[in-house]
C-alpha cells in the first residue's frame, strides 16, 4: 500500500520540522530568561537556526554519497533527541557555572559559557535539521512520492509553522520550557525508534539505542518536577550554593524549596528566604511593620521574582509601595477619586491606595495567572490584604499599553507599576508615545506617577547627606522622552525612596541584637589586643558607633527606589508633609522631604538621541551581553 | 557579485519580517507570540512562494526576479507607514493584525519567490549551482536576523531601517544589471524599464531615508492622533 507509506510519510516530515522549530524556539526562551532581551535572543537563534540550515543542506549531499538515507536520517534524530531535551538542562547547567564564577568574585569566562552553549546549541540543531530535509526528500523520491521535493518542502514549513504556532499559544502557557524539551525530544524519539524499526531492517543495535533514549526520557518526565526544583534552587540559591563548583552542582540540600507559577507572560518565583543575614537584621530600622504585635508571625521573609528577576521583599515591599502611593497625594493635597492603576498585579500598590476611602480603582494587568495568585495564594494575600477582593476595584486582564491607546475616560490618578525596562517589549511601556497617551488621559489637576527604575542609582549620601548621580543613572533617557511626550519641566517631578536612619536608633539595635556578635567577629583582633574589659568595652562602643556609621549610608542606598510624578500642567507640588492619618509603617514625616532631596538636572531643549519611542527603544541600557541574576 | 546579490536579498527579507514582527508586537504587545508567528509564517510562505513559481517565470527568471524586487521594495520600504496609517483610521485590533500578517505572508512568498528565481538565472551560466544559492541565502537570512536586532531596531529605528532596507533592497535590484547577457533581445527594452523603475525606486527610498527623522515624527503625530 504505497498510499499509507505516502501518507506516514508526510506525517514524518511534518512532525519532524515542528520538533526543530519547537527547540529553536525553547533555546531562544530560555536564555531569553537567563539573559533577559527576548527580542534579541530570538534574532540571533533564529539567525543560527538559518544559518545551520544552510550549513546542514551542504553536508547532506556528502552524507548522502556514504550512507543510505535512513540511516543517516536514523542517525539525525537520534542526535536531535538527545540535544534538544538537553538544550534547557544545559543551558541551565551554564547559568550553574556562571553564577558561581561571578559569585566567586571574577566574573571570568561567565557569561561566555552561557552564550556559547545557547548560540553553539542553536546551531547545532539548525545544521541537523538541515541536513534532515534533503534526506527527507530522497526518501521521498524512493517511495515514489510525486514531485517529491516540492511537496515535502511544503510539508517542512507547514510543519514550522504549527510549532511556531504551538510554543507560545499552548505549550508556553501549560509548561516550563525544561517539559517542553522533553516532550518533544519524546516524539522526537519515537520518530527515530519507528525509523529503526521499520526502515532499518529492524536491527537490533539502532532499536535499542532509539528505546533506551525515549524510555530515559520518559521517566525524565515522570521526575520532572523534581529536575526542575533542583534547577530552580540552583538559581535563586545561589548565593548560599556558590561555596564552589562541587556545593553549586551537589544533589543534595536543605534549601526550602521555592514556589513557582507560570503563565504566557513570565515566570513567578516566591523564594523563602529564611537564612539569617546581616541585612534582615536591619529590617526593624527600615519599617516598623515587624515590631507591630500583629505582625509578629509574620511568616519569614519572602522575595517575589517575576522572570527571575527580583521584585520585592515581602516583609520591607512598603518601603516602596507607600512611597508610591502615598508621595504624589501628599505632594498634590488632594486624594484623588478615579484611578487607573497599570499593571501592579501582585495588589500591594492597591492595598496602600485603598487606605484612602474615597478612592475608586480600575485596574489592567496583562498577567491573569499573577491576578489570579493575588487574590488567592495564602503569601500574597496577606501581604495584599485581600485588596483585589475589595469592592473597589475593578480588575481587568489585559495589556495596559492597548488598554490606554483605545480608553476615552480620564483619571485624578494614573498610577503605572511595571516591570523594569529591560527588555525591548517592556520598553514600549515607557515610551514617549506611551507616556503622550498618559498625558491624554489625566483630568485638569490628575497627576500619574510611574516607577522609574534606574532613577534612584545615587551615591550614597556623603556627612552632608548630598547624593550624586551615577553614569548608569536613567534619568536622562526617561527626562527626555518626557519632554517629547509633551511633559513641561515645571510638571515632571522625580522622587525617591531615600530613607532617613535615626542614628542612637541603629546603635541600640546593633547592641541588642546578633549585629554585635557580627561587629565582634570582624574586629576580633583588634579586641583581643586590648588588655582590660574596660577597655575592650569601650573599644567595642567605638566599634558600634563607627559601623553605624558606615552602615547607614550603605543601606539607605541598598533602599533607593526610584519614582517620576508627572502633573497636568500646572499642578502644585509641596515638598512639605502633611498628616492624612493614614496607617504607615515606612513614610515618616522625617523621611518624606528627603524623597525630593536630589535636585535632578533639567535641560530646556529636548536631545532626540535619548528619547525612548516604539520606533526606536532606547532601553534597557544594561548591556546586552549580560547574563541574569536573581539579586 | 551575483552571490552578494542572493545574500543582500536574503538580509532583506528576513529584515521586513522582524520589522513587521516588532510593529506588531509594539501595538498590540506579547512580543513571543509576534516573533514566534512571524518566523512560523515566514518560513510557511517561503515555502509558498517556492511552489508559486511557474516554468513561465523560469523561462524569464531575470524579468521574473525584477519584478519581485520592485514589489518587494515598495511593500518592504511602506509597510510601516501604511500600518500606523491603518491603525490611525481607528481599525480594529483584529484588522490591524490581519494586515500586518497578511504582509508578512506577501513578503515571505515574494521572498521564496526568488530563491528558484535566482537559482533559475545562475543556471543560465552555471548549472548545479542551486546548494551554493541556497547556502548564501540562508547566510544573508541569518545576517539579517542579526544586524535588525543589534542594530537596526536599537540604533536606526525603525523607520530608517524600513527605508533603508528597502532602498538597498532596490538598488541591489538594479545591480542585476550584470545580467543582462542573460535577457533575450526580445524582452530588452522592458528589462530596460524595470531597471529604470528600481533606479528611481531606490532614489526615492535613499530620500525617504534621508528624512526618516522628519517622517518619522509625521507618522508618530499620526499615530497618536487617532
Amino acid at each position: 500500500m504505497p498510499e499509507k507509506r505516502h501518507a506516514v510519510h508526510y506525517l514524518f516530515t511534518v512532525v519532524l520540522a515542528a520538533c526543530s522549530i519547537l527547540y529553536e524556539l525553547v533555546i531562544a526562551h530560555k536564555i531569553s530568561l537567563l539573559a533577559s532581551n527576548t527580542v534579541i535572543w530570538y534574532s540571533v537563534t533564529v539567525g543560527l537556526f538559518l544559518l545551520g540550515l544552510g550549513l546542514g543542506a551542504f553536508l547532506s549531499e556528502r552524507l548522502e554519497k556514504r550512507f543510505s538515507a535512513w540511516k543517516a536520517l536514523f542517525v539525525v534524530e537520534v542526535g536531535l533527541t538527545a540535544l534538544g531535551a538537553l538544550a534547557v538542562v544545559l543551558l541551565n547547567m551554564a547559568h550553574m557555572v556562571f553564577a558561581q564564577l561571578y559569585h566567586a568574585g571574577g566574573a571570568g569566562f561567565g557569561p561566555e559559557i552561557l552564550f556559547g552553549t545557547a548560540f553553539s546549541l542553536a546551531l547545532a540543531i539548525g545544521t541537523l535539521t538541515g541536513i534532515e530535509l534533503p534526506l527527507l526528500i530522497s526518501v521521498g523520491r524512493k517511495l515514489n512520492i510525486r514531485h517529491a521535493t516540492s511537496v515535502l518542502l511544503g510539508l517542512d514549513y507547514t510543519g514550522s509553522l504549527i510549532g511556531a504556532l504551538a510554543f507560545p499559544l499552548i505549550l508556553l502557557p501549560a509548561f516550563e520550557p525544561l517539559g517542553i524539551g522533553f516532550g518533544v525530544a519524546i516524539i522526537n524519539g519515537l520518530c527515530a525508534l519507528a525509523i529503526a524499526w521499520f526502515a532499518i531492517d529492524r536491527r537490533l543495535i539502532p532499536i535499542a539505542f532509539s528505546a533506551s533514549l525515549v524510555a530515559v526520557l520518559l521517566i525524565s518526565t515522570v521526575q520532572i518536577g523534581g529536575i526542575h526544583q533542583y534547577f530552580l534552587k540552583r538559581y535563586f540559591y545561589y548565593i548560599e550554593l556558590g561555596e564552589s563548583l562541587s556545593t553549586t552542582f551537589s544533589l543534595e540540600d536543605h534549601l526550602p524549596p521555592v514556589f513557582h507559577a507560570s503563565s504566557p507572560y513570565q515566570k513567578i518565583n516566591i523564594v523563602p528566604d529564611e537564612l539569617p543575614s546581616v541585612r534582615h537584621l536591619f529590617r526593624p530600622a527600615l519599617s516598623r511593620k515587624l515590631s507591630l504585635p500583629e505582625n509578629h508571625d509574620f511568616p519569614g521573609d519572602q522575595i517575589l521574582t517575576l522572570d527571575g528577576r527580583f521584585q520585592l521583599n515581602f516583609s520591607t515591599e512598603e518601603i516602596y509601595h507607600e512611597y508610591f502611593a502615598h508621595v504624589p497625594i501628599i505632594a498634590t493635597r488632594v486624594v484623588p477619586q478615579k484611578v487607573l492603576v497599570l499593571g501592579a498585579g501582585d495588589g500591594l500598590l492597591i492595598r496602600e491606595l485603598l487606605k484612602h476611602p474615597q478612592i475608586q480603582i480600575r485596574h489592567v494587568d496583562l498577567d491573569a495567572t499573577l491576578l489570579d495568585l493575588a487574590k488567592n495564594n495564602p503569601t500574597f494575600r496577606r501581604a495584599n490584604r485581600d485588596a483585589l477582593r475589595d469592592p473597589r476595584v475593578d480588575t481587568r486582564q489585559g495589556d495596559g499599553y492597548y488598554f490606554i491607546r483605545n480608553d476615552t475616560a480620564k483619571y485624578d490618578a494614573i498610577y503605572i507599576d511595571f516591570p523594569a525596562a529591560y527588555d525591548y517589549n517592556l520598553a514600549r511601556l515607557y515610551s514617549r508615545e506611551f507616556f503622550q497617551m498618559v498625558r491624554a488621559r489625566l483630568n485638569d489637576r490628575g497627576f500619574a506617577v510611574f516607577d522609574s527604575t534606574g532613577t534612584a542609582r545615587l551615591t550614597p549620601p556623603d556627612r552632608n547627606g548630598n547624593q550624586a548621580i551615577l553614569p548608569t543613572n536613567n534619568w536622562p533617557v526617561y527626562y527626555h522622552t518626557l519632554l517629547a511626550a509633551g511633559f513641561a519641566n515645571a510638571d515632571i517631578h522625580p522622587f525617591v525612596t531615600t530613607l532617613s536612619f535615626n542614628h542612637s536608633e541603629l546603635v541600640d539595635l546593633i547592641k541588642t541584637t546578633d549585629l554585635k556578635d557580627h561587629v565582634i567577629n570582624m574586629n576580633a583582633e583588634k579586641l583581643k589586643r586590648t588588655v582590660s574589659d574596660e577597655h575592650r568595652s569601650r573599644l567595642l562602643e567605638t566599634l558600634i558607633d563607627q559601623y553605624a556609621q558606615a552602615t547607614i549610608p550603605a543601606e539607605i542606598s541598598r533602599n533607593q527606589h526610584g519614582f517620576i510624578m508627572l502633573g497636568a500642567p500646572g499642578l502644585a507640588v509641596s515638598k512639605e508633609y502633611v498628616d492624612l492619618d493614614l496607617e504607615l509603617y515606612v513614610l515618616t514625616p522625617e523621611r518624606y522631604p528627603l524623597a525630593f532631596s536630589y535636585e535632578y538636572p533639567f535641560e530646556l531643549k529636548i536631545r532626540p538621541d535619548l528619547v525612548n519611542s516604539i520606533m526606536r527603544p532606547r532601553f534597557p541600557t544594561d548591556p546586552i551581553w549580560h547574563a541574569k541574576l536573581p539579586y | 557579485m551575483f552571490y552578494l546579490i542572493v545574500t543582500i536579498l536574503a538580509f532583506c527579507s528576513i529584515a521586513y519580517e522582524l520589522l513587521l514582527g516588532q510593529i506588531l508586537s509594539a501595538f498590540l504587545g506579547n512580543t513571543v507570540l509576534r516573533y514566534s508567528v512571524t518566523i512560523g509564517l515566514y518560513m510557511l510562505s517561503m515555502g509558498i512562494g517556492a511552489f508559486v513559481v511557474r516554468d513561465r517565470m523560469l523561462a524569464r527568471p531575470v524579468l521574473a526576479l525584477q519584478i519581485v524586487e520592485v514589489i518587494l521594495s515598495v511593500i518592504g520600504g511602506f509597510s510601516l507607514v501604511f500600518l500606523i496609517w491603518v491603525d490611525s483610521t481607528g481599525a480594529p485590533g483584529a484588522l490591524f493584525s490581519l494586515i500586518a500578517h497578511s504582509l508578512i505572508i506577501i513578503i515571505g512568498i515574494l521572498s521564496g519567490m526568488e530563491i528558484p528565481l535566482l537559482i533559475g538565472v545562475r543556471n543560465l551560466h552555471v548549472p548545479e549551482s542551486d546548494i551554493k544559492v541556497l547556502g548564501l541565502d540562508y547566510i544573508g537570512a541569518c545576517a539579517g536576523a542579526l544586524v535588525f536586532a543589534f542594530v537596526l531596531y536599537p540604533i536606526t529605528g525603525l523607520t530608517l531601517a524600513a527605508f533603508l532596507i528597502a532602498g538597498l533592497n532596490a538598488l541591489t535590484g538594479v545591480c542585476l544589471i550584470t545580467e543582462r547577457r542573460a535577457v533575450p533581445t526580445a524582452d530588452r527594452s522592458v528589462f530596460k524599464s524595470l531597471i529604470g523603475t528600481q533606479t528611481a525606486l531606490g532614489i526615492l527610498l535613499v530620500i525617504c531615508a534621508w528624512q526618516a527623522p522628519a517622517i518619522n515624527e509625521f507618522i508618530i503625530t499620526v499615530y497618536l492622533k487617532a
